[in-house]
């Protein structure tokens, strides 16, 4: 599994590379809230099955129920202009 | 191989202006001639300009601002640690052989597209350094008990060291209170927690063995190199309260001059985030791991006389012109062990570092050096 997406492997250096759809269900390893203007809200570090981490953002009703180790579900994903986003809910 | 020494420096007051790139470094180098005497445009081998700025050729143009015609001239970038990359950069080429005398420049512009790292998907929208600074110090608190207190005295010990730093940026001390109350920005990551951009050069003149009295009777040998880059993406930073690539550096660097980190008197750490001094304490092997705060909390008046961190002020007290950082940081280490350092003078020092990472410490650099 190759991430961030390259067009050659980083372990065998093959350049047969096809998009593979991952289980979007993860693990929050941290979390914290940004104050910054445009990123106000939860965010947080989440390791998804593969291996693969990303900062994320954190959607929930009560955001002290949130723990280090809670499994969460990517609910939305996307490009906003240059900048790729991920939004998260536990589960 | 050659040995490498630091015959001289230049310095300009970190500041924000509307100065060009090309004044604010050449402003430096004509500090450096001020100080070398004995070196002239002819002496120079290699011109390394070390900036994150979208400029072009900057290596040949302040060779020809400067009337220097070097067989060397190129430009290195890394973010946050270019400027020990440029270092070990002309460190290679004199212990090789290829050149005798080298000038390093680092430079940077307030404005330069230099702390975030656009290419990495991983950290989505959260691209702003200080998301992965609260990352980590929530980790470290969670961890290790660290507390929002521990990382403060870290900006206080900064701000008052910078206040007998003509060329900082900030000249005003802060409190503990100042620190707790200033701006949150990201939790617990406050203003006063984080290094600001400005505008600022630094130069620095490596000989080669055979030619470094020409230009100095006080050479400060470049003793240990260490660099090690782990990964670029923030998904490949598997753990949240240790710098590999900092402590694998270190590793190289000690085993290279031949000491350990109890023989280091004096350290310029990359204090781009309070929480970042605090790891640096740990991973340079100053503390064992998890006591980076209570170390900060004797570090503000040396208590246990142990190593001296930041000076100059690190980054937070100083500024953080990217490119000008790591050189500047050599500079300072250069000063105290040639006992010029003024009002900050530590007693003694024998043996001195430093330490430049980037991108969520990703990748470091760790030089040491001695007299």
């Amino acid at each position: 599994m190759i991430w961030p997406p390259s067009n050659i492997c980083s372990k065998c250096l093959s350049d047969r590379i096809e998009w593979v759809e991952v289980d979007s269900n993860g693990k929050l390893l941290e979390f914290s809230e940004s104050l910054i203007a445009s990123k106000l809200g939860m965010f947080g570090v989440v390791e998804l099955n593969e291996n693969i981490r990303l900062l994320g953002k954190i959607i929930c009703d009560n955001y002290g129920e949130l723990k280090k180790g809670m499994m969460v579900k990517m609910v939305k994903c996307g490009m906003e202009g240059d900048d790729a986003y991920y939004e998260f809910q536990p589960i | 191989m050659q040995r490498v020494a630091v015959a001289g420096y230049g310095l300009t007051k970190f500041r924000k202006s509307n100065d060009s790139l090309y004044t604010i470094a050449a402003e430096s180098m004509h500090d450096l001639f001020n100080n070398v005497k004995s070196l002239s445009q002819h002496d120079i081998d290699a011109v390394l300009v070390s900036t994150c700025d979208n400029a072009q050729y900057t290596a040949s143009i302040l060779s020809e601002m400067s009337g220097i015609r070097p067989k060397v001239a190129h430009r290195i970038e890394n973010m946050c640690n270019s400027g020990t990359n440029a270092i070990i950069s002309a460190y290679s080429y004199i212990a090789s052989g290829l050149c005798d005398i080298a000038i390093v420049v680092g430079v940077e512009k307030a404005d330069s597209p230099s702390a975030k790292l656009e290419w990495d998907l991983t950290r989505g929208s959260f691209k702003h350094p200080a998301h992965w600074a609260a990352m980590f110090s929530k980790a470290h608190m969670r961890e290790y008990h660290t507390t929002e207190e521990q990382m403060a005295l870290v900006s206080v010990k900064n701000h008052r060291n910078a206040t007998m730093n003509p060329a900082a940026y900030f000249q005003k001390e802060v409190s503990v209170d100042d620190v707790l109350k200033s701006k949150p920005i990201v939790k617990p990551v406050k203003l006063y927690d984080c290094s600001a951009p400005c505008d600022g050069a630094a130069s620095l003149l490596l000989v080669s063995e055979e030619k470094i009295y020409e230009f100095t009777k006080e050479p400060v040998w470049m003793t240990g190199i260490g660099q090690r880059s782990v990964c670029a993406s923030f998904s490949n930073v598997k753990e949240l309260t240790r710098m590999d690539s900092t402590i694998l550096a270190a590793r190289d660097a000690y085993a290279m001059a031949k000491i350990e980190p109890k023989m280091i008197d004096v350290a310029e750490v990359h204090d781009a985030f309070t929480i970042c001094e605090i790891l640096a304490y740990e991973d340079l092997g100053f503390v064992e791991k998890g006591r980076g705060g209570r170390f900060a909390e004797s570090a503000l008046e040396n208590e246990n006389g142990s190593v001296n961190v930041n000076t100059r002020g690190g980054l937070i007290g100083t500024g953080h012109p990217v490119g000008a950082t790591g050189v500047a940081q050599a500079v300072e280490i250069a000063m105290q062990l040639q006992n010029r350092a003024g009002k900050r003078q530590v007693k003694n020092c024998k043996n001195g570092l430093v330490h430049n990472l980037s991108a969520a410490a990703t990748s470091a650099t760790v030089i040491t050096m001695g007299v």
